[in-house]
């Protein structure tokens, strides 16, 4: 079984091409960069997609060296996202489907990043840290649903190191570039840490760190320092808390999303898993951030497990879409 | 050594948790509880110091103001900041979270309003818990005492103390997905009852009840 997988939430496009042996067949991106000092725009970062959308289906369809005629399935992420941006992967999906008389699945952007890493490294029970522009939640497998063991309760921790690089005037995104600074930082400053039971907030720290920032009486490297020791010891100090929830139950923990490409957050979750005597699995760095592979590989799963496609006229999208109200018939 | 190190170095190891080493000791002829904040290497000693000396004492501060007021809570011996450790009185039972799974809906529901009775207590005395999870409640003679204060704070604001009901309505959501709606209806009962203002925290708590729940991408 051959599926292909559109990714179109927000700033990357991408197209992967996964077999039902797990072989990425081939995976094609383009990722909009606004100009400096702007955010994304979402009919810009849109408009730029469109433009290369159904270039970058091609160029996806001639890595893997298949016809489109090969394919057992189409799937496209369906949401959370921009809503410009996630018409476009629709529209192409949709139209994949209809010309080919394939099956056509939604699927939730954030399940994808989970069931990638857990697929990778065929984990039975993780514990999920998913850790990105989009999301910043603790989650585990229960009741037929991934669900939240905590969360961000306002921005995420990729906004939070974006946001703070761009008052900076650093580049976007903020994640590589903090992460570079940090590692000249030498000393803590103090900052706020927001903990709410199992779940977590940012704008205060946030809010505090750009103030100090303004002030100008810390040097980069130490703000930077001090902004990821604060944010990441609440989502290690988070993953801990479901831990000890959850019990016994959990096998592993992976960390998966952009800002799972840092070394620093990677380290201090390895650091709390030797306290627990459990392992920490991540995929190398680019199966983090958002690709096609992550939804194709949904698709699989959905295909594998015998689920009606959509009929293509009810392909429709979702900007908002929790994935706690997913369910998952197929673990 | 002094007395808190004393007692802990009598003590026996119960278990490990999220962020303490619990003992069970004897001081004065009673069985006392020793909560020990341990460093966590995951996080800058700095940053490490200052949470575990701010959680012990505000878990000190609010135990004992709590117990002043007659709320079930545990009876505080000793503070001690340097050692971040606490003594407290032993409450023998079982844990709420325990008691919820292994308990049929009958059974349960008296409990959860009375954790609602409990949580309006504190509200009443300005007491934010900030973690009220089941597993921080035991079931102790058919009372129920409320433990684990390292996140508890004094405010009188009403939307810190929607936290409070947020933390309740999601970990019950996260324990027994069936009956989470019944089970925060009747913790909800129990709220109304010993909270004077518990009707203005209601509403608001099902306006933001969402919140955290949807983000937007920026
Ligand atoms: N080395 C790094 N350290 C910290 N953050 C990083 C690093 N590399 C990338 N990031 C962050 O990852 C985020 C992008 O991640 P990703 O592409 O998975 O997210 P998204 O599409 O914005 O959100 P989602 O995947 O939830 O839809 C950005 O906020 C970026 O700053
Ligand atoms: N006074 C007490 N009497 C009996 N048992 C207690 C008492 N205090 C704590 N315990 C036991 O120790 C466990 C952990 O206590 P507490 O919740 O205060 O610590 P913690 O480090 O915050 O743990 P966690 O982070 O897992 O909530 C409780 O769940 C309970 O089983
Ligand atoms: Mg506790």
């Amino acid at each position: 079984m051959i599926v292909l997988g559109i990714e179109s939430t927000a700033h990357t496009f991408g197209v992967g091409i996964i077999d039902d042996r797990l072989n990425i067949l081939s995976d094609v991106r383009i990722r909009y960069n606004p100009p400096k000092g702007m955010g994304m725009e979402p009919f810009q970062t849109a408009e730029y997609h469109s433009r290369y959308a159904v270039d970058v289906v091609k160029r996806a369809l001639e890595e893997s060296g298949l016809s489109v005629g090969a394919l057992d399935a189409v799937a496209y992420s369906r949401g959370p996202g921009l809503g410009p941006c996630l018409r476009i992967g629709a529209t192409i999906a949709r139209a994949l489907a209809l010309k080919h008389n394939i099956p056509l699945y939604p699927v939730h952007h954030a399940i994808g990043h989970i069931e990638l890493v857990r697929s990778m490294f065929n984990l039975s029970n993780p514990l999920v840290v998913l850790v990105s522009g989009g999301h910043t939640t603790i989650t585990a497998f229960r009741d037929g649903r991934w669900r939240s063991y905590g969360e961000t309760l306002d921005i995420t921790v990729g906004n939070l190191l974006d946001v703070f690089a761009r008052e900076a005037g650093l580049d976007f995104p903020g994640g590589p570039v903090i992460e570079r600074l940090a590692s000249k930082g030498v000393r803590y400053i103090e900052l706020p840490y927001n903990i709410k039971g199992s779940n977590f907030q940012f704008s205060g720290l946030l809010t505090r760190a750009v103030q100090l920032l303004n002030e100008g009486r810390y040097s980069i490297e130490d703000l930077s320092y001090s902004l990821q020791e604060t944010a990441f010891s609440i989502i290690v100090e988070a993953a801990e808390r479901a831990l000890a929830s959850l019990k016994d139950d959990i096998d592993s923990i992976a960390v998966t999303g952009g800002v799972a490409s840092n070394n620093t957050l990677h380290n201090k979750l390895v650091e709390m898993a030797g306290l627990h005597g459990l392992r920490v699995y991540r995929l190398e760095k680019k199966w983090n951030s958002d690709n096609g592979i992550q939804i194709a590989i949904v698709g699989l799963r959905m295909l594998e497990h015998g689920i009606q496609g959509v009929k293509p006229e009810e392909a429709y999208i979702l900007q908002r879409w929790r994935f706690d109200e997913v369910d998952i018939p197929w673990m | 050594m002094d007395v808190v190190g004393r007692i802990i170095s009598q003590g026996e190891l119960l278990s490990r948790n999220a962020e303490s080493d619990i003992y069970l000791s004897r001081y004065l002829g009673r069985d006392v509880i020793v909560k020990k904040r341990v460093r966590k290497p995951y996080r800058d000693p700095a940053l490490d110091t200052r949470l575990r000396i701010l959680r012990t004492y505000r878990e000190a501060n609010i135990l004992y103001q709590s117990y002043k007021n007659g709320i079930p809570v545990p009876r505080l011996y000793f503070a001690n900041l340097k050692l971040t450790a606490i003594v407290y009185s032993f409450i023998q039972g079982i844990t709420l979270s325990s008691y919820l799974l292994e308990n049929p809906p009958d059974n349960s529901i008296p409990y959860l309003r009375e954790m609602g009775r409990v949580i309006g207590r504190l509200h009443s005395i300005e007491v934010v818990h900030g973690d009220p999870h089941p597993a921080n409640f035991i079931i102790s003679e058919d009372r129920l005492f409320v433990i684990d204060f390292g996140l508890a704070f004094i405010s009188s604001s009403i939307k810190d103390q929607v936290y409070d009901l947020d933390v309740v309505y999601r970990s019950l959501y996260s324990l027994i997905p069936r009956y989470a709606n019944s089970y925060f209806d009747a913790f909800l009962n129990g709220y109304q009852e010993t909270y004077y203002n518990s009707d203005e925290a209601i509403k608001l708590h099902s306006k933001v009840a969402r919140m955290g729940r949807y983000h937007e991408r920026g």
